[in-house]
């Protein structure tokens, strides 16, 4: 008996040892077969998102719309579950994914999207999105870089249709700047006027960059250069990481000059800039509901570029990707038809002027309720947001075994602040951050 | 004369005493004194820099605001049912696993003990996808059980009672033995009430640690009737920025409980810390 016990918990000690080594290397295959594009039985399906407060309120407006319209019509009921932040929505997403009890829909990042298609569970949603009965017959309608985006995995095929999104845009103290003549910037160079002269004026930071990983791929897409590609090639590294350089060194020249600075301890520049310690700064349309109540008018202006040729702004924001694990067929429709609607004239009006999220459409952007809506909440980063859509891109995401597209933006991160906080030359900031990727 | 000297530098040394603990107290009390002043604060004031200490107009409508943002009355139901229940069950695995490690000399008991101190090197986040596992297969996801079960053993704790037993000497052991007292009445009448601050401590480090608990209850709870307290705090955090005052409203009314109890049990807890072994 004791010697059963000893060996029993031997064994349990080394299959669990056995457990945390095995690696999931299940490649996606999928056996080619018919869509359902009717259910008979009523099917229930889960929305995992990470939407709270009004946001939240929002998503439970249109799941209640959907229930009642299209979900009625179609023997369809969704059920919203909150899973907490985004990370805490990821890890729950892939401990769900291990252990077969993943909902039909969720929400996603793409790079989240690359590393799920490693499990094999992931919806190509091209046969229902051109399926002659159920597809989207306005699929063009949907701004052109939120398509590509959805469809950048293996294949070009769409593995997820966009839901909440947005972009950065450049939000300045009108007040102040009204009161000191000042004109609001357009491109890097006049930012780096304007910053001297409110140095000069105040004695204080004038600009912030809230993201700073969203600075380098900007910046280096403006400076001509490319980021990374889909196949997980460091990109800004090759050619001498010309366009990488160039966008430190503007960050390094500025920073020391005590003209502008990244978010430290105070983890947003929201709160530095309604105290009035900075004067302008770079940040998401998503936060500006943060700022709507400071003490003076803000101003929200389109990001800065280098040209006009190179013009670039990172969109963001997640998207919703339909899963296959122990569902059915039905199961799965449902939860395109949910994604759909999402992604839909109806469901995007409502979401967009619901909540700080930017319109996926452009029949929304150009609506008379979509307009009116921006009158009356006076958020101009409704419309600043939307006008920059020709500038759009994103940055690809991959999953490799030696790093995913998440560890590139880390390191890039780590770049940015090793040049503004340890005095990293560019150079050496750019070999280090791609000696980590190794 | 002499005394006088004395009787100075004693006072001296109270003042000194006394202004060093105040320190610590204020350095100690200081992150819950401000918690409880950000939430009387309006956003602009929680987040201004450099910080405001005190807000212009206690905003305690922040309290409601708050409270209606989740489901705070489930929440605090679920987390008093998971925390309390957790307690009991630990307490009782941690006391017998502690017995039988301290009083019976098993084959591979020592094997075992040492194999269970090796899991203590593992952390938990590692194993919390395993878990998560074996859980849903047992269908124990929105369940107490779910909640409960898998953290009612724990290896420290099973270690620090351990320690205390084993300083109760053998000589007492023998001693009831010869009186015809059976182990289960021995570890009830002589053990437990000889360790009574030890466990006490375990309770307490035990209830605090489930109640602060929010990776796992996220995990294996969907249903909004099923989730806990820390789920509610993620309520007011998107990915440009928190309600702070909000959120320190929430956390205010969260830790009020632990506090309380806290409160009535410290002389458990530092006895528990600092007695060394057994009277006389």
């Amino acid at each position: 008996m004791k010697k059963l016990m000893l060996s029993l918990s031997l064994a349990a000690g080394l299959t669990s040892l056995v457990a945390c080594s095995s690696k999931d290397n299940k490649q996606p295959e999928k056996e080619k077969s018919e869509i359902v594009t009717t259910i008979e039985n009523p099917v229930t399906i889960e929305f995992w998102h990470a939407m709270a407060g009004t946001n939240q309120e929002a998503v439970e407006k249109l799941v209640e719309n959907f229930n009642s319209t299209i979900g009625a019509e179609k023997n369809i009921t969704v059920k919203p579950v909150y899973q907490g932040q985004y990370t805490d929505l990821k890890t729950k997403t892939t401990a769900a994914l291990k252990s077969g009890s993943v909902p039909a829909i969720a929400q996603a990042y793409p790079d989240w999207v690359a590393e799920y298609l490693q499990s094999g569970s992931v919806v190509e949603l091209d046969p229902y999105i051109n399926d002659e009965t159920v597809g989207i017959k306005d699929f063009d309608d949907i701004i052109e870089s939120y398509r590509e985006e959805n469809s950048q995995y293996e294949g070009g095929k769409f593995y997820s249709l966009p839901f909440n999104k947005s972009t950065e845009v450049l939000y300045y103290n009108k007040k102040f700047f009204d009161e000191n003549g000042l004109k609001v910037p357009t491109t890097w160079d006049e930012v780096e006027e304007v910053s001297a002269k409110i140095h000069e004026l105040t004695g204080k930071t004038a600009f912030g960059i809230d993201a700073p990983a969203n600075y380098f791929i900007t910046m280096v897409q403006q400076y001509g250069g490319e980021y990374t590609n889909s196949q997980g090639d460091i990109l800004f590294a090759e050619d001498g990481a010309k366009a990488a350089k160039e966008a430190l060194e503007l960050l390094k020249r500025n920073v020391d000059a005590g003209y502008w600075r990244l978010p430290g301890e105070d983890k947003y520049l929201s709160g530095p800039f309604m105290s009035e310690l900075l004067y302008m700064y770079t940040g998401s349309t998503a936060g500006y509901s943060h700022i709507a109540t400071a003490d003076f008018e803000v101003g929200i202006a389109p990001m800065p570029q280098i040209s006009d040729k190179t013009g670039a702004v990172i969109q963001q924001g997640t998207n919703v990707v339909v899963f296959d694990q122990n569902k059915s067929k039905e199961e799965v429709y449902a939860a395109y038809e949910f994604a759909k609607y999402l992604a839909s004239y109806e469901g995007n009006l409502l979401f967009s002027t619901e909540t700080s999220y930017l319109p996926i459409r452009e029949s929304v952007v150009s609506s008379d309720a979509y307009q009116n809506y921006v009158v009356e909440s006076n958020d101009q980063t409704k419309i600043v947001g939307p006008e920059q859509a020709k500038y759009y891109f994103y940055d690809p995401s991959f999953y490799k075994d030696a790093y995913s597209s998440y560890n590139v933006r880390m390191a890039a991160e780590k770049a940015v602040e090793s040049v503004v906080l340890n005095g990293v030359s560019p150079e050496q900031a750019i070999e280090e951050a791609v000696n980590s990727l190794k | 004369m002499e005394s006088n000297t004395k009787k100075v530098t004693s006072v001296w040394a109270k003042v000194l005493i006394y202004t060093a603990l105040i320190l610590g107290a204020v350095v100690m009390l200081f992150p819950f004194i401000f918690m409880l002043l950000t939430s009387l604060k309006t956003y602009a004031e929680s987040i201004s820099v450099p910080p405001k200490i005190f807000p212009e107009v206690a905003q305690f409508k922040n309290y409601k605001t708050a409270m209606e943002m989740a489901p705070f009355d489930v929440y605090f139901k679920n987390t008093v049912i998971s925390s309390v229940g957790n307690t009991i069950l630990t307490l009782f695995v941690t006391i017998f696993a502690a017995f039988s490690f301290t009083r019976y000399k098993f084959y591979g008991s020592n094997v075992i003990f040492t194999l269970l101190l090796a899991t203590m090197m593992v952390p938990g986040e590692m194993l919390i996808i395993q878990n998560y596992q074996t859980v849903s297969a047992f269908g124990w996801i929105d369940t107490f059980q779910g909640l409960i079960i898998p953290y009612i053993a724990n290896v420290f704790y099973i270690f620090l009672l351990r320690q205390y037993f084993m300083q109760i000497p053998e000589q007492l052991y023998k001693a009831a033995k010869i009186d015809g007292c059976s182990d289960w009445k021995y570890l009830w009448k002589i053990m437990i009430p000889n360790t009574i601050s030890a466990i006490v401590t375990i309770a307490i480090l035990n209830f605090i640690a489930s109640w602060n608990a929010f990776l796992w209850p996220l995990l294996i709870t969907n249903n909004d009737k099923m989730r806990v307290l820390t789920i509610g705090l993620t309520h007011f955090t998107n990915e440009s920025g928190s309600q702070v005052h909000l959120q320190m409203a929430a956390a205010t009314i969260i830790i009020i409980p632990v506090a309380i109890i806290y409160l009535f049990l410290q002389k458990y807890i530092i006895s528990g810390v600092t007695r060394g072994g057994l009277k006389g």
